[in-house]
This record gives structure tokens, C-alpha cells and sequence, in this order.
């Protein structure tokens, strides 16, 4: 041999030590390339428990910053059988999360009440972000004045309930009168307030994990304000009723204008703290120090961007279940899972920095979005919400700016600050209320100048959505059909014709194949409804996708034609997103007046020349190709109105009175055609996901029980103390 | 590949022998069947899964499997027959692979031994049958790479006990500190500890995701650990 | 057969084995002896490749013993020096086994297993459980596993240590036996056993080769020193300058016993001649006049002794 021992060995734990590493280097990128191109099997079935949608591995996979996910569940008793399953599924999900996450996800589930300190490292890191660092510098600025105001306020009052004894000596008639008494009570009243205010706004300044400015500037202006008026009050009597007093000495006079000056000096200040604090807006970390706080009952995540965060409830993360038609879960549990759905919407709206717009375009009346306030409670007549006040606030939850635009007072389109893009909702232009029935008013309706306007602005931005729909007879007496105004638009332009004239309907073929009666008896037949529970199907479009099972109702609808043929626009491509299926009963009729007075006569209706018979498609999308625009159409106007989408619902279940909405996918289908015209179908929302935990159901509460528990633990073990027994005698010999 | 089942065969022939391996199949039978008792997996109306049993099962295997490794190498040194093995024409990697392939066998007759609780649910229930596949996929995973772990540790040492505590000191470091690290740590760091993060990825197939990450995770550590046991019976050769 | 070169082996600073060199050729019957401690089983246990030397080379059957591990190992049939076997199964499944390891496939192993049985008298055994039998049954049980694949070179490691003596012979005849078909080297601590056994002998001391050749060989080159004794009755000093004078004597030592001088002479060559014509010239009557002639025992004995006593380095 060449060579000796030692240099051997050197060679040869030379080579083991190599191949050591590199068998520990191929490994790592072998877990390292498997995990970047993973493929996997979900075993749970068509529940898919355990895979995020694309869209979210997408979302998650391409985020350009860190990201937090915290859950927050606390387990309080292992009965609370949902609190563990929720518990559980959140931390699948945030793992799943964390996975594909690729290192920029970190997810964590804390229990705030086994872990408090935990609680704290996330409301102090809440805090530092840069969106809420300099939140409450206002606030703060604010408080610095109240502690001098405060005291003085407090120096003040006593100083003057100090010389009420002496006062009471010199006009011993003061003690009987009863204003006087009150003056005294609230004297000592705001004295006590001002030490509690102050108290309170002390600790809620240095006993808390963050001060609470904003909640500390709500507290000073409550006490100020009814201080105020209490103050303003008592200097009323001492310039007036005071001095009615009978026999009243000149003391006691120059006590009440001493008194009285000093309140208004005081005053003065606290009006001025009063102005300056009047604008300034709930903080928002203290906001989410409150939810978090309370988190121990009530399950949140918490969704952490570098500058940002978003808070989820448990009504976002496990909504209530809305579709009736699925089977009740086996445990019962009312509320279904959309915690993906909730965690990446606000990954989306913490990530994405592009914000879009939606204009609610309408003319004249009121606007559709805000409310006017009920500023007088005494007045009689109450003002209706706005029709679509619950969807914008949806909207503005999804992340959404939202505008309304009054074509007819205002002519030029409202520009909405940090939008990169605006979609515009164009309700159909209502025709003016007709005072005299016999009379239609030709003024009033939109015209074509305004028309133009619209359309230009539909142009421009190259996104709308058009709530179009059946109209009605510009008179309720006359058989004087309405016009949808921008029918014309949209078939010139868009290839999608609006039968505005007619209005599709929704009866059930009766015994006589001529005839038709409405469907049901309680039914309205003007709403039709969606999948399972009526004859609209959704299409496989990417708006209706995820939406597929869950209940919608469109409601006076009128038919759309999609325009073939050469008067089809170039460049646009229709699709369908929601039709009416092949069926005999539902039928869109033109002359109402014929159907009126049939179902009048209670013998049922037949269709008549001109009226359109079932298959047609309620909703469409059009895409101009050559420059990249599009609208969503739908054949029903009020689909998205909170009439409907707020409707909710009763059932008996065994748990009880069970509320749910009765028509979930309509909001839905909105959002998800805002999403699909912006382009963003990987903001679709997902829909909740039902896990069917399987019970033990099949083994009941009774002696057995035991039994069976010892036929698991026990079985095993003995048979392997007999084997092995056996095994023993037989190799001894 | 003869020398392997021949090596394979001997090895079974003599666990099945030895008391211990009956001990160590009864003590892991009545650890589970505990758990299953106070997990109240087995409840009326409990979800019929048997997520928790198998979650705590793999703390247990980290005592367990080592107690079936223990003996392989180390008892082959002890006893002398390690000699007469290595003079035979059998090459290293064909004995450590040899005895792997006949723990496993074991192992496998050990967590069949569970199957008693599916059954029992499938009884009074109809749990995700899917979900217990790769359960019992993952207790297969994650019983590999421990048994390959306790393999490296009998190789090392000629006392039984010394590799039995030589072979469960890091698992229990990678089971319980794996978690443990992981939440202090945030972003590249956090990710790394993730990824030995035993509890985490068994985690995985214990709800019924088989990801191709985790497979090759634990494929991966019984095949380095196998590699080291090699290494280290070879070394003999040349030292 | 077997051929080692300056083949070394330290166990940290122990030397065990030292430089030696021998080689065995195809057919031999070759005895490994030497005192406990001396090296054997190092030796044979580099050779059955279960340890790499430190320094030298040794091929066995053609195949280096480092490089070429795998081969060496096919040809050989080695018995360790502890016989291990493992305590749980039975002959028959242990001898199963060693087949498979040696590459016998099924029917080749079964009608092995009856070879070695009948051969190695394990019969009455074949179904007990190893741990139940007594130790002559394991050697055998050890030289049946050797001898399972007919090897070409046989490697026994102090077969017939912890027998019984009927056992040892039947085990002697059974090596004799042996050795006309395989190359066999055989470790002792005995002499006697190596003498009845082989025809050639290695003798290793400290890990060092004291002597090598054939018995014959071995006990030429031993009696070459031989000694006389002779009682004379004469003055002592007479008695050993006479005997001086003698021709081929190289040392005399005298010894006066009760007017009697016993002589030891150390010579080359037989004076029993001279002395009894020395001693009817002298008038010295003689006593005693005796050859004693060197044995391989004596030999062997003295390298046992020096070993013991740990001072003498040997010399060959
Ligand atoms: N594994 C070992 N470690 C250290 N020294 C050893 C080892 N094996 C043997 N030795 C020493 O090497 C020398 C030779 O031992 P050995 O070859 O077993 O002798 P023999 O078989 O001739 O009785 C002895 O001094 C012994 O103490
Ligand atoms: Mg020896």
C-alpha cells in the first residue's frame, strides 16, 4: 500500500466529510425546490379543506412585502365545542397560508388569554405602523391643553361652592329656592366630574398598553359638552332669576355677576378645546386595541401589512351560513368558514395600492349611495334610506371609493382623489313622478346632452356597469310604456339590446298547456330566482363562478337580446353571465295591462304575439377588444338594491330560529363584476367553504360506551401480550 | 439485494424474538390507546377523526422508534456478530439497509395496530377515510425518518441504551424546539425553522394534505440518516 | 494464497502487529502460532478484511485485502476467534442466513447446510436454539458457516479453544481433514495442536515472526544448539578446563554436587564420544552422560516465557 495509516484516514474522512455535506446540501434543495414547485394532494375530498384557491396562492406567492396573519382564539372550556373547531381551522388555514407564503407570510395563532404578552407585542406593533404612528398626533395635541383647562374648571367651581355657606348666612331665603339648590348640586356635580374626567383620562393615557388619545379626547368632550350646557344654564339664572330672588342682598348680587363672568371666561376656553377637538375622528389603533381587548370572547385575525393592518371579526371570518339549500352541518354549527375569503381580501386591500372608484351615476332625485340625515327627530315623515346605502358600505369594506354623480345638476364627471380607475354604475335615469296620472311631463326626462355626458364618461373610463331593466308606464293609469334611455347605447355600441318593454315573469304552466297562473300563491312572480331555487342558471363567467349554489333573485327583469348579425358591433365580444334557462314558465310580456286583467279574472294568462318566451340572458358582459373596455349589463335593476340583498330570512333549526340572508349572492354578484371589469378575477371572493366534520354520531351516551373505549385501548396491547407469549414458548424449544 | 432481505429476514426473525419488541409493541399500544382515552376522541358525537390521537402519537414515536432502532447496529458490535456480518461479503450499505427495511416492517406491524381506532369510528361514524390515509401516510413519513435518525444512533455506539438516548435526545429537540423556535423568528429565518418543524409538516398530512415538500422532507432526513449510518459502519474499514 | 508484506498495525500507541511478512501458498495447512497477545487474531482479522493495517499490504486469493474487500471476502471462510453467533435462532436458520450472505441460492444452500452439518457432527443440533448449546457445539456451528460456500482459503482463529479433548481431536482430524481441499491457516496458542495440524508454522511473538517453515525445518535449525550433560567425579576445575579443550565446545558450565561436577556443555557438535574417552583417561568415572535435545515445545515455551516475563525481545 502507497500510502500510510494517518494520511488514509485523513483521505477518507476528507471524503465522508464532503459527501456528508453534500448529501445534506442535495437534501435542503431537494426540500427546497419541492416546496418551491409543490404539488399536493388534498385528501379531504370535494371540501378541499386544506388547499387555498388559486387566485389566494397567487395573491400570497406574489406579495411584494411581509405580511402577519394573527389569529386570535381563546379556547376557554374544551366544551365550547365550536370555539376548538374554529380555533382549528384557523390554524390549518394560517399554516396553508404560511406555506405558500414562501417566507413573506407569517402567520401565528395566539391564545390572548393563555398569552397576553403576545397580545401586547401585536398591539404595540399595531401601533408603530406608519398609517396609525401619527394617527392621533392631533389628539394628543389636543389633550395637552385639557389637564389646565380642567383644573381650572375644577378651581373655579369650588372656589365659588366655597362662598355658598357664607352666601346662605347673609340671604337665608336663597336655601329655600329651588334653582338656587340645583345651582348648588351641580356645582359640586361638575367639581366631582372634572376630577373623574381627568382620572379618566389619566389612565386611559398611562395605565394602558397605548394611550388612548382619541378615546381620551371622546371622554373630554363628553364632560366639556355637558359641562357647557350646565354651566350656560346656571349663568342664565344668575343674570335672571337670581336676582327675582326676594330679599336678596347686595352680596349676593355681586356674588352672581362675579360668578357669571367667570363662567363665561371659563366658557370661552371650553368652547374653544370644543372647536378645535370637533373635527377630529375616532383613532383607529385604538379602535383595534379595543376589538383586541375583547378578542378573548370574540375570534379575530389579524392581517398585518409593513405599513397597515386590518382587523376580521368573526362575522368576516365565519360568516352566518346563507345557503339553505346545503344540508345543516353535522354539529350544527350556524356560521360557515370564509376565512380565506376574508384573510385575502384583506391582503388585497393592504397589498394592492391601486384603488378604484365606483360612481353611482343617476338623475335628479336623491342620491342613491348616502342617506340624507334625519336631522330633525320630530319630524313626521321619516326619509327612506338610500336604495343602495348598505351596498356602498360593502363596497367601502372591499376596499372600493365610492362616488355618486347627479348628471342632471352636475355636468361634469366627480373626480375621485387617489383612484386609479373609475367604474360607473349608471341606474337607469328614473322618470320624473307624474303629478297628474293623464298627463306625461315631457321635461324632467334625461336628455340627450346628458345622455352624452354619461356615455362619454363610460367612454373614458372604459368600465360600467348598467342596471338596466324593464320600465315602467310612465302612468300608472295609461298603458304608456317607459323608455330605458340608454338602450340604444348599449345595442349600438355594445351589441346587447335591452326589452325593456317587456317584463319577464314568472308563472307556472297550469293543466291546460295554453294557460299560465302565477307560481305559487305567495310568490311574487316578478322575481325570479337563481340555480336551484328558480330558472336563472349562472354561467361558467368568471363574476359567477365561485358563486354557483348560493341563492340570488333578479327581479323585474326585462329580456336582453345579444345583437348578431351586421348590426353587431366590431371589436365586441358578449358573454353570458346569467340566463334564463330553457323553461315554459317564464315568459316576458309586453302588454302588462292584458296580464293584469287576466290574473284579475283569476283564470290565468296566455302568451300573446310579441311576448318573449324563455331561453334569454338576464346578465352579459361586453368587451370591446380594440380598446380593452367593458361593461357588465344586467336585465334587472334593482338586483343589487339593499331592498334585496338586505332581505334576510327565518328557519326553525334545531337550535332554534335560525336568520340568514335570503338572497346571498346578489351583493356578491356586484362586487365579484366590479372585480372582473377592473380585471382583477383573482379578487373574486372565494365563498365560504363548509368542512362536513364527520360525527361519531352512530354511538350513542350509554353503558356500552365504556366497553368500546376498552376494546381500543385494551385490544391492541393484549393481543400483542399474547403473540408475543406465544412467540416465546415456541422458540424456547 | 439478497444480502438486503437475507439481513432484512434475520433482523425480524430476531426482534420478534426478543421480549423488548413486544414490550415496546404493547408500551406504544396503550400510549395511543391512553391518548385516544383522554382526547376523548372516542366520545358520542365527537368529530370522527383521529387528528388528535395521531398528533399525540408522534410525541410518543419519539420514544418509541428509537426503542426499535436501538438494538440494529449497536447489539451487532456488542455481541461480536458484527464481525462475522462484515467479513461476510455484505456491504455496508446493504446491512444498514438491511435493518432499516426489517425496523420498518416493525414499525409498520406497530402502527397497525391503531388501525383498531379508524375501525372502531368507521363502526359509529363515517370519518374522512381520505384523511386517514395520509395520516397513517404521514406516520409512515415521519416514522422513516425517526427510525433512520435511531439506525445513525445505534451505529455509533455499542450499548443499547446509549443509542436509544443518543437517538431520541434529537428528536426531541427537532419535535418540540422545531415549534418552539419558530415563533421568534420572522421572515427567512422563521421560514428555515419552519422547515424542520417535524410537528408542522406532520401536521400537514395529519389533515389530510399529502404535499410533495413533506414527502420529500422526510424521505429526504431517512435518507441522509441512512447515508450517515453507512458512512459511519464503513468507517470501520478505514480508521 | 496468502501473502502479507510488511504489514503493521498500532492500536494508538500498542503496537499488535509489527512489520511482518509471510505468505501462505495454495494448498498449505498453515499454523499461526504464537503466545496470547501476540497478534493473531490482528493479523487474521486484517486479512478477513474486518480491519484496515496500518501500514504494509496483504492480498489474499489474489485480491488486496483494502481494495478489493469484497472479493477477499467471497474466498474466504473465517472462524472468529469468539465463535459470535446470535443466541436467538436456530442452527439451521443461522446457517440459512450465512448462505444467503454468501450468495447461495436456495437449493446450493440446502444441500450446503447437509454437507456441513454431517461434516461438522451438528446433526443432533440442527433445529435447537443457538443460546441452548454448549460451546464445543458453537465452534462447530462457527467452522460450519466457514466452511458453507467451500471456500478457497480457510481462516480459523484458535478453533479448538474452550474444548473438550475428545472434541479437539475430532476437530484436528477434521482441519486435517480440510486441508486437502482448501488453503487453511490456522491461529494456536498450542503447539502440540499446530504440530498435529499443519505443515508449515508461523511463529508470532509481539507482533513480530519469530520463526517460519515447516515443523522439520523449524526443528533443524533448533537442534543445532543442543546441550550435553555429564557427572563426572574429578576436580571441578579440571573437570571444565579438560572439557574445554574438547574440540567444538563453545561454553561449559560447572557445578559441584557431593564431589560429583555436573557439566552442561553447549556445543555444535556430539562429544558424547570425547567425553567418555576423557573421562577413562582422567580416571574420572562418569555418571551420567545424556544429549538433550532441543524441542519445538522448548522453543516455543521460551518465547511463552520471554513474552511473560516481558523483557527479552526475541531474536530469530
Ligand atoms: N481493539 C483493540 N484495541 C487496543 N488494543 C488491542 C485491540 N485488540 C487487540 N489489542 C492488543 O493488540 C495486541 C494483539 O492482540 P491480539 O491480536 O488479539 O492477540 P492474539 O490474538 O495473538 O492473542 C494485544 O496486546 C492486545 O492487547
Ligand atoms: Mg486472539
Amino acid at each position: 500500500m502507497a500510502i500510510g495509516a494517518s494520511q488514509r484516514r485523513v483521505l477518507y474522512g476528507l471524503n465522508v466529510g464532503v459527501s456528508v455535506v453534500l448529501a445534506t446540501v442535495v437534501l435542503v434543495l431537494a426540500v427546497y425546490f419541492s416546496g418551491r414547485f409543490r404539488t399536493q394532494i388534498d385528501m379531504t375530498g370535494e371540501a378541499r379543506l386544506n388547499s387555498l384557491s388559486e387566485r389566494t396562492v397567487k395573491l400570497v406567492s406574489g406579495l411584494d412585502q411581509n405580511v402577519t396573519i394573527t389569529g386570535l382564539y381563546a379556547v376557554l372550556s374544551e366544551y365550547q365545542n365550536f370555539a376548538q373547531k374554529r380555533a382549528d381551522r384557523v390554524r390549518d388555514l394560517l399554516d396553508l397560508y404560511e406555506s405558500d407564503g414562501r417566507g413573506k407570510v407569517t402567520a401565528n395563532l395566539v391564545d390572548p388569554m393563555k398569552n397576553p404578552a403576545k397580545l401586547n407585542d401585536l398591539i404595540q406593533r399595531l401601533s408603530a405602523k406608519s398609517k396609525y404612528a401619527e394617527e392621533a398626533a392631533p389628539h394628543k395635541a389636543a389633550l395637552e391643553k385639557f389637564p389646565a383647562l380642567n383644573d381650572r374648571l375644577a378651581a373655579m367651581v369650588s372656589e365659588h361652592t366655597d362662598r355658598f355657606a357664607g352666601l346662605e348666612q347673609t340671604n337665608p331665603a336663597l336655601a329655600a329656592v329651588r334653582e338656587y339648590n340645583i345651582v348648588r348640586l351641580n356645582f359640586d356635580d361638575i367639581k366631582r366630574r372634572a376630577q373623574r374626567s381627568g382620572e379618566t383620562i389619566k389612565n386611559s393615557l398611562e395605565k394602558v398598553e397605548i394611550p388612548l388619545y382619541g378615546r381620551s379626547v371622546q371622554v373630554a368632550r363628553e364632560h366639556l359638552t355637558a359641562v357647557r350646557r350646565t354651566l350656560a344654564g346656571i349663568q342664565g339664572w344668575f343674570a335672571g332669576g337670581a336676582r327675582q330672588v326676594p330679599n336678596i342682598q347686595p352680596d349676593a348680587l355681586a356674588f352672581f355677576d362675579e360668578a357669571g363672568s367667570a363662567i363665561t371666561s371659563v366658557l370661552e376656553e371650553v368652547d374653544v378645546f370644543l372647536n378645535e377637538t370637533q373635527d377630529l375622528k375616532p383613532v383607529k389603533i385604538e379602535e383595534f386595541y379595543d376589538k383586541l381587548k375583547r378578542a378573548a370572547g370574540d375570534a379575530v385575525i389579524v392581517v398585518e401589512a409593513e405599513n397597515e393592518a386590518r382587523l376580521l371579526s368573526l362575522n368576516d371570518v365565519w360568516p352566518f351560513r346563507t345557503d339553505r339549500s346545503a344540508p345543516p352541518a353535522p354539529d350544527n354549527d350556524p356560521r360557515d368558514f370564509a376565512g380565506e375569503q376574508a384573510i385575502s381580501s384583506a391582503l388585497l386591500q393592504l397589498t394592492r395600492k391601486d384603488r378604484t372608484a365606483v360612481v353611482f351615476v343617476y338623475f335628479g332625485g336623491l342620491s342613491p349611495i348616502r342617506s340624507i340625515p334625519q336631522m330633525n327627530p320630530m319630524m313626521q315623515q321619516r326619509i327612506p334610506p338610500a336604495p343602495y346605502e348598505a351596498l356602498d358600505a360593502l363596497l367601502k369594506k372591499q376596499d372600493f371609493l365610492t362616488e355618486d354623480w347627479d348628471v342632471k345638476t352636475t355636468k361634469t364627471p366627480p373626480v375621485v382623489e387617489d383612484a386609479a380607475r373609475t367604474i360607473y354604475v349608471v341606474l337607469s335615469p328614473q322618470p320624473p313622478r307624474q303629478p297628474n296620472a293623464m298627463m306625461p311631463s315631457p321635461e324632467g326626462r334625461i336628455t340627450a346632452a346628458d345622455k352624452k355626458l354619461v356615455t362619454d364618461a363610460v367612454e373614458a373610463s372604459g368600465l360600467a356597469v348598467f342596471l338596466a331593466g324593464w320600465a315602467p308606464p310612465t302612468s300608472p293609469m295609461l298603458p304608456i310604456p317607459g323608455t330605458y334611455e340608454y338602450a340604444e347605447y348599449l345595442r349600438d355600441t355594445w351589441g346587447v339590446d335591452v326589452q325593456y318593454k317587456h317584463l319577464a315573469l314568472e308563472f307556472t304552466a297550469a293543466e291546460n298547456p295554453d294557460l299560465w297562473v302565477p307560481a305559487g300563491r305567495n310568490r311574487n312572480p316578478v322575481y325570479i330566482g337563481v340555480g336551484a331555487s328558480g330558472p336563472i342558471h349562472f354561467t361558467d363567467h368568471e363574476i359567477t363562478q365561485p358563486l354557483r349554489g348560493l341563492r340570488a333573485v333578479f327581479s323585474t327583469v326585462a329580456p336582453l337580446r345579444i345583437v348578431e348579425g351586421d348590426e353587431k358591433p366590431a371589436n365586441v365580444t358578449v358573454e353570458v353571465v346569467a340566463a334564463v334557462e330553457e323553461t315554459s314558465d317564464v315568459w316576458a310580456f309586453d302588454n302588462l295591462q292584458l296580464v293584469q286583467s287576466d290574473l284579475a279574472q283569476k283564470r290565468g294568462t296566455r302568451p300573446r304575439e310579441g311576448d318573449i318566451r324563455a331561453p334569454f340572458p338576464v346578465a352579459v358582459t361586453a368587451t370591446d377588444e380594440s380598446n380593452k373596455r367593458r361593461v357588465a349589463i344586467f336585465a334587472s335593476e334593482s338586483f343589487a338594491a339593499d331592498a334585496i340583498t338586505q332581505a334576510s330570512a327565518f328557519e326553525m333549526r334545531s337550535r332554534g330560529l335560525v336568520m340568514y340572508a335570503a338572497y346571498p349572492a346578489n351583493s356578491d354578484l356586484f362586487v365579484n363584476t366590479l372585480h372582473w371589469l377592473t380585471g382583477d378575477a383573482d379578487r373574486i371572493s372565494v365563498g365560504p367553504r363548509r368542512g362536513n366534520v364527520a360525527l361519531l354520531d352512530g354511538l350513542k351516551d350509554d353503558w356500552k360506551v365504556p366497553y368500546y373505549r376498552g376494546i381500543m385501548v385494551g385490544a391492541g396491547p393484549l393481543l400483542a401480550l399474547i403473540v408475543g407469549g406465544v412467540v416465546w414458548m415456541m422458540r424456547r424449544r | 439485494m439478497r444480502n438486503t432481505a437475507a439481513i432484512m429476514q434475520r433482523e425480524l426473525l430476531s426482534l420478534f424474538c426478543s421480549p423488548v419488541a413486544y414490550i415496546v409493541l404493547m408500551g406504544f399500544l396503550i400510549a395511543t390507546g391512553v391518548i385516544a382515552w383522554v382526547t376523548s376522541a372516542f366520545e358520542p358525537g365527537a368529530p370522527a377523526t383521529l387528528r388528535t390521537v395521531f398528533t399525540g402519537t408522534m410525541f410518543v414515536l419519539v420514544i418509541f422508534v428509537p426503542a426499535i432502532s436501538m438494538r440494529t447496529i449497536s447489539e451487532e458490535y456488542r455481541s461480536g456478530t458484527f464481525e462475522s456480518l462484515m467479513t461476510a461479503p455484505v456491504s455496508d450499505f446493504q446491512l444498514v439497509l438491511g435493518k432499516y427495511l426489517a425496523t420498518m416492517v416493525f414499525y409498520l406491524i406497530m402502527i397497525a395496530g391503531t388501525l383498531v381506532y379508524p375501525i372502531m369510528m368507521m363502526i359509529f361514524g363515517s370519518p374522512s377515510l381520505g384523511v386517514a390515509f395520509s395520516g397513517y401516510l404521514g406516520l409512515i413519513a415521519v416514522g422513516s425518518a425517526f427510525m433512520a435518525v435511531g439506525i445513525f444512533a445505534s451505529s455509533l455506539t455499542r450499548n443499547q441504551i446509549v443509542a436509544w438516548i443518543l437517538g431520541t435526545i434529537p428528536l426531541v429537540l427537532l419535535v418540540l424546539f422545531g415549534q418552539f423556535f419558530v415563533q421568534f423568528f420572522e421572515g427567512r429565518l422563521r421560514s428555515f425553522f419552519q422547515s424542520l418543524n417535524i410537528v408542522r409538516r406532520f401536521d400537514q398530512f395529519n389533515r389530510g394534505l399529502i404535499s410533495s415538500e413533506d414527502v420529500v422532507f422526510f424521505l429526504g432526513v431517512t435518507v441522509l440518516f441512512l447515508f450517515l449510518a453507512v458512512k459511519v459502519v464503513e468507517s470501520r474499514r478505514w480508521r | 494464497m496468502i501473502e502479507v508484506k510488511n504489514l503493521s498495525k498500532f492500536y494508538g500507541h500498542v503496537r499488535a502487529v509489527d512489520n511482518i511478512s509471510f505468505t501462505v501458498a495454495e494448498g498449505d495447512v498453515v499454523g499461526f502460532l504464537g503466545p496470547n497477545g501476540a497478534g493473531k487474531t490482528t493479523t487474521i482479522r486484517i486479512l478477513t478484511c474486518y480491519q484496515p493495517a496500518t501500514s504494509g499490504s496483504a492480498t489474499v486469493a489474489g485480491h488486496d485485502v483494502f481494495k478489493e474487500s469484497l472479493k477477499v471476502r467471497t474466498e474466504v471462510g473465517y472462524l472468529p476467534e469468539n465463535v459470535p453467533l446470535y443466541p436467538e435462532m436456530r442452527t439451521r436458520e443461522y446457517l440459512r442466513f450465512r448462505g444467503k450472505l454468501r450468495g447461495l441460492d436456495r437449493p446450493e444452500r440446502e444441500a450446503a447446510i447437509a454437507r456441513v452439518t454431517e461434516r461438522c457432527w451438528l446433526g443432533d443440533v440442527i433445529d435447537r436454539p443457538i443460546g441452548q448449546l454448549s460451546k464445543g457445539y458453537r465452534q462447530r456451528i462457527g467452522l460450519a458457516d466457514a466452511l458453507l460456500h467451500n471456500p478457497r482459503v480457510l481462516i480459523l482463529d484458535e478453533p479448538t479453544v474452550g474444548l473438550d479433548p475428545a472434541q479437539i481431536r475430532e476437530t484436528r482430524a477434521l482441519i486435517r481433514e480440510l486441508a486437502n481441499e482448501h488453503t487453511v491457516m490456522l491461529s494456536s496458542h498450542n503447539l502440540a495442536e499446530v504440530e498435529a495440524t499443519c505443515r508449515k508454522l508461523v511463529i508470532i511473538n509481539r507482533g513480530a515472526i519469530v520463526a517460519a517453515g515447516t515443523p522439520d525445518e523449524l526443528r533443524q535449525r533448533i537442534t543445532g544448539g543442543s546441550k550435553l550433560i555429564a557427572e563426572l567425579r574429578g576436580p571441578n576445575e579440571q573437570v571444565a578446563a579438560g572439557i574445554r579443550e574438547l574440540n567444538g565446545v563453545s561454553d561449559v558450565h560447572t557445578e559441584a554436587r557431593e564431589g560429583w561436577t555436573r557439566v552442561t556443555i553447549t556445543s555444535a557438535k556430539d562429544l558424547r564420544e570425547s567425553i567418555y574417552t576423557m573421562s577413562t583417561q582422567k580416571g574420572w568415572p562418569l555418571r551420567e552422560l545424556r544429549r538433550e535435545v532441543a524441542t519445538l515445545e522448548d522453543f516455543f515455551v521460551k518465547i511463552v516465557a520471554a513474552a511473560r516475563e516481558e523483557t527479552v525481545t526475541p531474536k530469530v
